[in-house]
């Protein structure tokens, strides 16, 4: 298991290869296959996790329940090969459930070292930057008022550029439904971006 | 703001996208995989069955086969159990909310009838919301003058008092021939049963206000110092100590081989009960974690347990993995404690004087109590009532289902936790006060 994990570690299109005997091992319930597996691939989905709850505390607790379920669940996914969008899916999934719990408790997980900590972003420096900053804010506070399956949606769409069948796949609708969703979701933030105008 | 600004695609990937320094923490990986480590996967028994593509009907109907069977076997199991079986309890309050899992729910019975003070009597000091312990007829107490005292259960006489030589604040742990309490000085002291000859001491670095567990030989309490200890019962010998971060001064809950124990700073740890090593932790937010609760996989933790934090927030975090399952507030936000775990509700008390039955799957309330102006402090469950610790100077009786009052029983001075046995009621108040309530026709 430890050459397979220094492959990985490399990356290049070697891994992917590599990742096949992973995934059978992890499948098997290799604990360190799956570690291989995942570290790799643990930035990107984190960075999904931040872009739909919009907290990184959030998006700690919905990466880590997600990993944790991937785990449980690889040895039933029989095509081995859909692990990525699979990995995707759960993660998008543990997001929405994390959203939904925090908005029925009405509160939010709190980090000791930064409460409430927002994503950060550089500060702009001239007039026009200073113009696309606060419209930048207005779009993700208007992000926020979405519901789960909206900003899942926006982001899968906009922020990660998947296309609608790949999309259709990780959300388990068909391609019509989701171009529908996708539409549906974009007018609500247009609609939430008034919102925050007034 | 321009207000001609359009919503293009690309504001919407620019507002959207996190910022490139954004990346999984550091100990994410790690936590995971300590996580993954003690996770059993689920076993891929739909393939086997079906190791080539099957058609979905047939999947289907082995399927709902398969689900009659087991439906027909849970229903033998469940006549079974009722003919057979009962839950397991403790019918001794060996320690802190019954026993080391700590969620107060006893075998009892609680009183019958019309409550009555059987006896009462007074010792050095304030026993401050903290339980008596009760083994083999014997009623163990600790208070802040630092004596340790042992009563006779059934008459109420004086067996033997030990002084410490400074508060003891805990409630007491009884095991292996020995009562354990913990006081001011920093010391984990083990006194005999049976004329409270002390039997060793360990020395921590801070005050012990949290009540010691004991659990198969092995006592486990935390120190202001920052550690949770394990110390072999019989000697005192340190096993492990594990740095919390934070000071410990509320009780910690032991569970599956596992200790949940909260520390300043909003901290929650889960650590491995024969090694001491973390296997997950979770940040609730500022302020002091309350005593923590463990039943069935779910710890129960109150946050924001001190004046410098104002968001308070009951979690109902999986055992396992460290994760929320939910989260309740009061309606009113104010401060919520663990009072005792049911079956089926977690009762807590707040700071807004009613007590709150939540439902344990869900976090969503059931009902509360808090007509009669009751500042909750701490609750006992035994067969179907909760006996909740009255800020006014009484016991309360209640429906653990409804909430409906059954009876209420004044006492000298505000009780901390009841101990639940053999039909009685035992409880300190904070006026020194030990009292025995029994039912009455």
């Amino acid at each position: 298991m430890q050459g397979a994990s220094v492959t990985i570690a490399t990356g290049g299109a070697s891994a992917v290869v590599q990742d096949d005997g992973l995934l059978t091992l992890a499948a098997a319930g290799d604990a360190d296959a799956f570690d291989a597996l995942l570290r790799p691939r643990l930035d990107r989905i984190f960075r999904l996790a931040v872009a739909i709850t919009r907290s990184e505390a959030d998006a700690r607790d919905a990466t880590q329940d997600a990993c944790v379920l991937a785990w449980r669940e690889l040895p039933r996914l029989r095509d081995l090969g859909r692990f990525d969008p699979w990995l995707s899916q759960i993660v998008v999934n543990s997001c929405r459930m994390l959203l939904r719990h925090n908005r029925r408790g009405t509160v939010r997980e709190i980090s000791m070292d930064d409460p409430l900590r927002p994503v950060t972003r550089e500060e702009p420096t001239n007039a026009a930057e200073v113009d696309q900053f606060g419209e930048t804010e207005a779009i993700q506070a208007a992000f926020e008022r979405l519901d789960p399956a909206a900003r899942s949606l926006l982001v899968l769409h906009y922020v990660e550029g998947r296309p609608l069948a790949d999309i259709a796949r990780v959300m388990g609708s068909p391609v019509g439904t989701i171009k529908w969703r996708l539409s549906s979701a974009r007018a609500a933030l247009e609609k939430a971006l008034k919102a925050e105008r007034r | 703001m321009n207000a001609q600004f359009s919503l293009t695609d690309d504001a919407i990937r620019t507002a959207l996208t996190p910022a490139p320094q954004v990346v999984a923490p550091s100990d994410l990986g790690s936590s995971i995989r300590a996580t993954v480590d003690v996770t059993s996967q689920r076993r891929r028994w739909i393939s086997w069955v079906f190791p080539a593509p099957a058609s979905s009907s047939i999947r289907v109907l082995v399927l709902v086969g398969l689900v009659g069977l087991l439906l027909l076997a849970g229903l033998l199991i469940a006549v079974g159990a009722l003919r057979s079986s009962k839950p397991v309890l403790p019918t001794d309050a060996t320690m802190f909310r019954g026993g080391p899992s700590r969620t107060g729910l006893v075998l009892g019975p609680g009183p019958v009838g019309h409550p009555t003070i059987i006896w009462d009597r007074s010792v050095g000091g304030a026993i401050t919301a903290n339980m008596p312990a009760v083994v083999a007829g014997v009623v163990y107490v600790a208070d802040a003058g630092g004596s340790v005292t042992a009563f006779d259960a059934a008459t109420g006489d004086q067996r033997w008092s030990r002084q410490l030589g400074s508060a003891a604040n805990t409630s007491p742990a009884v095991g292996g021939g020995l009562v354990v309490v913990g006081d001011a000085a920093g010391d984990i002291v083990a006194l005999d049963v049976r004329d409270g000859m002390r039997h060793w001491a360990f020395h921590t670095g801070g005050e012990v206000r949290s009540s010691p567990g004991i659990v198969e030989g092995i006592v486990y309490d935390g120190s202001a110092d920052g550690n949770l200890y394990a110390l072999d019962l019989a000697t005192g010998a340190r096993r492990w100590a594990f740095p919390t971060g934070g000071a410990v001064s509320r009780t910690s809950a032991i569970d599956g081989g596992v200790v949940y124990v909260g520390s300043e700073g909003g901290v929650v740890n889960a650590v491995d009960a024969a090694s001491g090593i973390r296997r997950w932790q979770k940040v609730l937010g500022p302020g002091q974690v309350s005593s923590l609760a463990v039943a069935a996989g779910l710890v129960v933790a109150g946050s924001g347990l001190d004046d410098s934090a104002n968001v308070h927030v009951l979690f109902g975090i999986d055992a396992m993995t460290g994760t929320d399952r939910w989260r309740f507030m009061a309606p009113t936000g104010e401060q919520l404690i663990i009072g005792a775990v049911g079956e089926t509700s977690v009762f807590a008390p707040s700071d807004d004087a009613n007590v709150y039955a939540v439902d344990r799957n869900t976090g969503v309330a059931r009902w509360h109590f808090g007509e009669h102006g009751v500042l909750g402090s701490a609750d006992a469950l035994a067969a179907g009532v909760l006996y909740v610790a009255g800020g006014d100077r009484a016991v309360y009786a209640v429906d653990e289902h409804t909430g409906a009052l059954l009876w209420q029983q004044p006492v000298i001075g505000q009780p901390g936790v009841p101990a639940v046995v053999g039909g009685r009621l035992y409880v300190a108040t904070d006026l020194g006060s030990v009292v025995a309530i029994g039912g009455a026709p």
